[in-house]
């Protein structure tokens, strides 16, 4: 047997160990190279979830837990919220939690000082919450990584192109959304589509059994009453699934009907 | 009405109820404790009786267990007050955290749980009367049989018992300001948890 293949072998039995993974999800740190002077660089932790488990959305509705990401970075270097695409809702035993499953990317911005050439390193100690329609499993990973500064333009990689596709996939702005308080439930008014729109409030203050969404001036609404712990925002923040797209959704919340 | 309106406020009406508000009379209920022997709720009027929804196996308790020891510490400050703790299962038989004879009496050891009684609860009704979702969470119900705090153990959602000592213990305070005969400052809030295995 020719080296390579035995190294092919030994590296596929690493792989097939870290798929019974008992966190029942892998992550992956994604750094790809950036330029010189840039002030901020774009990492992911991307998730390979087990078949039939989930994790959960930075709001998980009814139970669970978002995955916690705790950075130790280079001096001077600050780590933004990650950024989440577009959950599903998941109703199963008299409970609403908004899940992805099969795999999850969150996209992290670092806010730096003005970077020059070289190397810098990365460390990211993740916890998530794995359940399935029996148990949930705490999972965790400890990463490490560094993000080349290069001199000229960066080239294309297959680490950029991951991020690439995780960035089309993340929610787009949607300006034409409106929301409105009843005093103890929030209007939301939203565009048209063929499908009912699923909306999915980034504060966990609002209760996941709302009614469906109502046709409703050339559009549609969606009420969603406050659960009795919590005080109605400022603001309406969250994702909307219209129509096989994700919209994005930050906007004031107005004290009367418009 | 049409069909499909009914079906749509019947499958409304069948996800998971709102917590029992605070201000609301606390539902009755005897349930068997981990001996066998018949426990209710009305036994203990005249005391101040906190309700905890458990189930061992479930990463969230576990922090409040052999994570941290916070509930035990809670349940035994409760007690030395005067307190009832009333620790309820409901896991239906044959899901997670659904433990029986001495195979339950054997785990709330080694969880060094000390509860006033462990209810068991598994065809769930106790759990539904009172809109419990989450493992662990919480209910102060007081002299009178009044519910004076509900929601979530304490302030911080996740499974790290490093972050026990961090949080706002929310029972605690509650139990202080119902002994003393005033308001539950933080009266309701949003559990955190596993689901309720139903």
């Amino acid at each position: 047997m020719s080296t390579l293949r035995l190294l092919a072998m030994l590296l596929s039995t690493v792989l097939a160990a870290g798929e019974s993974s008992p966190g029942r999800a892998v992550a992956t740190l994604i750094a790809p190279p950036a330029s010189h002077g840039a002030t901020s660089v774009e990492v992911a932790i991307a998730f390979r979830i087990d078949p039939g488990s989930h994790l959960y959305w930075q709001n998980p509705g009814d139970s669970g837990l978002p995955p916690r990401l705790r950075w130790t970075l280079p001096d001077g270097w600050t780590a933004e919220p990650p950024r989440f695409p577009a959950p599903q809702r998941h109703a199963a035993d008299g409970q609403v939690t908004y899940i992805h499953d099969e795999q999850l990317i969150l996209l992290c911005t670092l806010q730096t000082p003005a970077l020059t050439e070289g190397s810098y390193p990365l460390h990211i100690r993740v916890d998530w919450l794995a359940c399935d329609a029996e148990a949930c499993v705490p999972g965790k990973a400890t990463m490490t990584g560094e993000v080349q500064i290069v001199a000229g333009p960066v080239a294309p990689s297959a680490a950029s192109a991951s991020l690439a596709t995780a960035r089309a996939a993340l929610p787009a702005n949607e300006p034409s959304v409106t929301a409105h308080s009843d005093g103890a439930a929030v209007v939301v008014r939203l565009p048209a589509s063929n499908i009912p729109p699923i909306v999915f409030p980034a504060d966990d203050g609002f209760r996941t059994d709302h009614g469906p969404a109502e046709r409703s001036a050339g559009g549609w609404q969606v009420r969603l009453p406050l659960a009795t712990s919590a005080a109605m925002p400022e603001r309406f923040t969250g994702v909307v699934r219209l129509d096989g797209r994700a919209i994005a959704i930050d906007t004031p919340i107005t004290r009367s009907s418009p | 009405m049409n069909r499909l309106a009914l079906l749509a406020i019947l499958a409304t009406t069948l996800v998971a109820a709102e917590p029992i508000a605070p201000g609301s009379p606390a539902p009755a209920f005897s349930l068997n404790d981990a001996a066998g022997a018949s426990v209710s709720l009305a036994g203990f009027a005249g005391k101040t009786v906190v309700l905890e929804w458990v189930n061992f196996d479930c990463p969230f308790v576990k922090k409040h267990y052999s994570g941290s020891g916070n509930i035990p510490k809670l349940q035994a400050d409760a007690k030395a007050k005067g307190v009832v703790w009333l620790s309820i299962c409901s896991s239906a038989a044959g899901k997670q955290g659904n433990f029986a004879g001495e195979a339950l009496t054997a785990r709330i050891a080694a969880e060094q749980a000390v509860p006033t009684h462990y209810l068991i609860d598994a065809d769930g009704a106790v759990g539904k009367a009172y809109g419990a979702a989450t493992t662990p969470q919480m209910v102060v119900i007081d002299a009178t049989g009044v519910v004076r705090y509900h929601g979530a153990i304490d302030s911080i959602r996740s499974t790290d018992g490093a972050d026990v000592t961090k949080a706002v213990d929310y029972v605690s305070a509650a139990i202080t300001a119902v002994i003393a005969g005033k308001p539950v400052e933080t009266a309701a809030t949003k559990p955190y948890g596993c689901s309720v295995k139903y």
